[in-house]
């Protein structure tokens, strides 16, 4: 693997005590007040996880029991996320082979840079560019899909990704080459004020809506009254065979 | 001859179509409530809300649905300044409870507008027919808006809202 910088993340990993909102939003003083209403969320945007991927993040971020930023790593979240189909995209896209269901036409993927370094994968120059789609296929006003099986709420989108080829091997004769791809997505599951900002609610009158209410409960917690936001990590592996051409 | 206000034929199709605009947006809180817009409130809230919010649309639709009176007396004069009053508060709490209702889930000021784009095409679609087929007080009010401007007016409105509806519908969701 070629050295990468480190991660950056924003605002939304970091935490502490007492900042003032930006908007002066508050819809509670006390942490037994907020944890109930930042759970709300999960009622609103989680209610057809069946798995519980959704609420094991929620309830390892309320319980506040380490001081620093942990991954949150997660069997059902990985299941969930192969099987999406924006994944999917991606797993295809990044290779862009001939035999892709998905290719990005006039852009370097793996299967270009494998081309340019002569099949060589030690002498491959490392493709940049390449995004991946948030997880946001559905609706938010009717609650569906990513907005209904948690993956909208607990992630959205991913700030990062890596790609590793762990295993390949490359036939001159059958002009074919085989590739084991370990994919490593991380993303923040925590608020900056920008989120605040844009769905908090002022206060948790009758007249807020319960998801205005829990952001705000949510980023009380993290940023007033400590609770560290964690690293949501999804890993995926996946073999390809293409053709050298 | 001039046709009277009352007279159902005389009413032209731009006014029948602003007249259904102004139901929809009367009726636009039912578009909200079949969305199940409450659910994203406390259950406080509709007790709160809706008795309020049924009594001013019913009685705007009365206004509104009523038959024409004669063109020789005014609104004013059968109903009175309370009425007219009435009419008012009835309108504020409607345009109140959208302000509240539009914001039940998390959505960004442009999603919130085409949602109410497409909500209030939806609700002005379903009272086109009524305005069609039954002779209001509304249409005949609206019907003294010259046809032209009326014709201006009812397409900034509909091509507007279709679009900003439509952009809401076709983009990504934006969210945390």
């Amino acid at each position: 693997m070629p050295l990468v910088a480190a991660s950056m993340y924003g605002q939304d990993i970091t935490s502490g005590y007492g900042r003032g909102a930006p908007g002066k939003q508050s819809v509670g003083n006390t942490i037994e007040a907020l944890k109930p209403k930042a759970r709300k969320l999960l009622t609103t945007f989680a209610s057809g996880d069946k798995s519980g991927m959704a609420s094991r993040p929620f309830e390892a971020f309320l319980q506040d029991t380490c001081r620093t930023p942990r991954y949150f790593d997660d069997p059902a979240l990985n299941a969930a996320a192969v099987a999406h189909p924006n994944i999917q995209f991606f797993f295809s896209a990044v290779l862009s082979a001939p035999n892709s269901p998905i290719r990005t036409a006039g852009q370097i993927r793996l299967h270009q840079a494998l081309k340019a370094a002569n099949w060589d994968i030690t002498k491959l120059l490392k493709p940049h560019n390449q995004g991946v789609q948030a997880f946001n296929i559905g609706s938010k006003v009717r609650s569906t899909g990513d907005f209904d099986n948690g993956l909208g709420v607990m992630i959205n989108g991913v700030q990062h990704v890596y790609v590793i080829a762990t295993h390949y091997t490359y036939d001159a004769k059958a002009k074919k080459y085989s590739i084991r791809l370990k994919y490593l997505f991380y993303d923040i599951f925590g608020l900056d004020d920008d989120d605040l900002r844009e769905y908090g609610a002022r206060s948790d009158s009758l007249f807020s809506s319960t998801a205005a209410i829990g952001i705000t409960a949510w980023w009380q917690l993290q940023h007033q009254f400590g609770y560290d936001p964690l690293v949501t990590r999804i890993v995926l592996e996946k073999t390809f065979e293409a053709p050298a051409v | 001859m001039k046709p009277l206000p009352s007279d159902q034929s005389a009413v032209a199709w731009p006014h029948q179509g602003l007249a259904a605009c102004a139901l929809g947006v009367l009726g636009a809180p039912v578009g909200y409530v079949a969305k199940g817009a409450l659910g994203g409130f406390a259950a406080e809230f509709s007790m709160i809300a809706l008795p309020p919010l049924l009594a001013s649309m019913g009685y705007a639709f009365y206004r509104a649905l009523r038959r024409p009176q004669s063109s020789s007396t005014t609104p004013v004069s059968r109903f009175g300044l309370p009425g007219s009053a009435g009419l008012v508060l009835s309108v504020v709490v409607i345009a109140a409870f959208l302000l509240i209702v539009s914001n039940f889930t998390l959505l960004q000021p442009l999603e919130r507008l085409g949602l109410f784009c497409g909500v209030f095409l939806t609700m002005s679609a379903l009272f086109l027919p009524i305005v069609i087929g039954r002779n209001t007080a509304i249409s005949a009010r609206i019907a003294q808006l010259p046809v032209l401007a009326g014709r201006v007016v009812l397409a900034v409105i509909v091509l507007t809202a279709l679009a900003l509806a439509t952009l809401n519908a076709l983009r990504t969701p934006a969210f945390l």
